[in-house]
């Protein structure tokens, strides 16, 4: 058995940076600290609702609790769950039973919406021959989704599961994609968009399942079919390899991240949002991503040639 | 010996007892930084020593989505 390097209990988890072993007592008090940190770097009024993605998945679902602990007395009151149904046979039937499961138990306001009323047509419809397009699109939907049901809410910022490991593959994404504006520029700014924020964003993901495994809240769930389609599954295993060779890469990669906009601040101006011409949703441009996509697809969600 | 159940579902046995569980992880093609380890339904960290008759349960932490 190897001790906790805190209070001499068994240990569940090392963290490879600094080689320290926590028991679940002190890995769920690191998680909790980590996740109250970040939510203090965050400007939120002492009364502002928050809207939190619920897929139902584990970041999620470790994030809705953390954030019902954190929030303290009220925190019901406060917080209202958003659970996107894209309409993915086989996967999310059983995330959105979790996060129905997790809502009641926790006493917290649940709205679901999905993508066949919101928009017409389900994922699996709109993807019908483009499978290697799926995250993108599936991308685009949710996030238009998310804001459209946040901004209903009456919520002030949208609260999102993404995790250290998820920051740093963006990090590295933006980078591959060459967009300036993501890498140093500042959170868009316009009417009709909630801000969003990530208290798990200095949470590694091995952190979050230890966390929700010890606090018994996760149970066995299917992957997402779509995602061995997308990008992130390339830059996700070459950062993989690349944090069990130096560990604190994925740390070092988003705080320098985090450097270089306090850095540049000023130098690259925000995204200004405005309404799309066609569907009214916030957006860059005179049309939205949605509206772009699907003036690339035909009726039957085919790329039109 | 030591048998490894891993995420895909096979599973891989392993002869050799003493080494950690990180030894046996990387001997069986998995990063051990995308994996939990669990031994009789207790999280284990993978430096923790195996022995014989060790059942090693692996979970992978990555999911999408």
């Amino acid at each position: 058995m190897i001790a906790c390097d805190r209070c001499r209990e068994p240990a569940v988890y090392l963290s490879r940076r600094d080689g320290v072993h926590l028991c679940g007592a002190h890995l769920m008090e690191q998680v909790e600290a980590k996740t109250a940190g970040m939510l203090a770097s965050y400007t939120l009024a002492d009364d502002e609702r928050i809207a939190v993605a619920l897929s139902g998945g584990k970041d999620s679902t470790v994030l809705l609790w953390l954030l019902n602990l954190l929030l303290g007395d009220g925190a019901a009151d406060r917080l209202v769950a958003i659970t996107v149904d894209e309409g993915i046979r086989g996967y999310r039937d059983e995330t959105l039973a979790a996060a129905q499961h997790l809502t009641q138990r926790l006493g917290i306001n649940h709205i679901i919406v999905s993508f066949q009323d919101l928009f017409g047509a389900d994922l699996d419809s709109l993807l019908t021959g483009n499978q290697e397009r799926a995250c993108s699109v599936c991308g685009v939907y949710r996030r238009q989704a998310l804001q459209q049901a946040a901004v209903e809410t009456g919520a002030g910022v949208l609260a999102t599961g993404h995790c250290l490991d998820d920051e740093a593959q963006s990090v590295l994404m933006n980078y591959l994609r060459g967009d300036l504006t993501r890498i140093a520029g500042p959170q868009p700014e316009g009417t009709g968009y909630i801000p969003r924020i990530k208290p798990l964003g200095r949470v590694s993901e091995r952190e979050v399942v230890v966390y929700g495994m010890v606090a018994t809240l996760l149970s066995p769930l299917p992957e997402c079919p779509y995602t061995v389609h997308a990008l992130r599954a390339e830059v996700r295993r070459a950062l993989g390899v690349l944090e069990y060779r130096f560990p604190g890469t994925m740390l070092r990669i988003v705080e320098g991240e985090a450097d270089l906009k306090r850095k540049v601040s000023g130098m690259v101006p925000p995204s200004v949002l405005s309404r799309c011409s066609r569907c009214g949703a916030p957006c860059s441009g005179t049309l939205c991503q949605r509206c772009k996509i699907e003036g690339l697809l035909d009726r039957s969600g085919n790329v039109q040639k | 010996m030591i048998t490894l159940e891993l995420p895909d579902q096979t599973r891989e046995l392993c002869t050799t007892s003493g080494d950690t569980i990180e030894d046996l992880l990387v001997a069986a093609g998995v990063n051990p930084a995308e994996v939990i380890v669990v031994r009789d339904g207790v999280l284990l960290p993978e430096d923790t020593s195996t022995s014989d008759g060790d059942h090693l349960r692996v979970i992978s932490i990555v999911h999408g989505g």
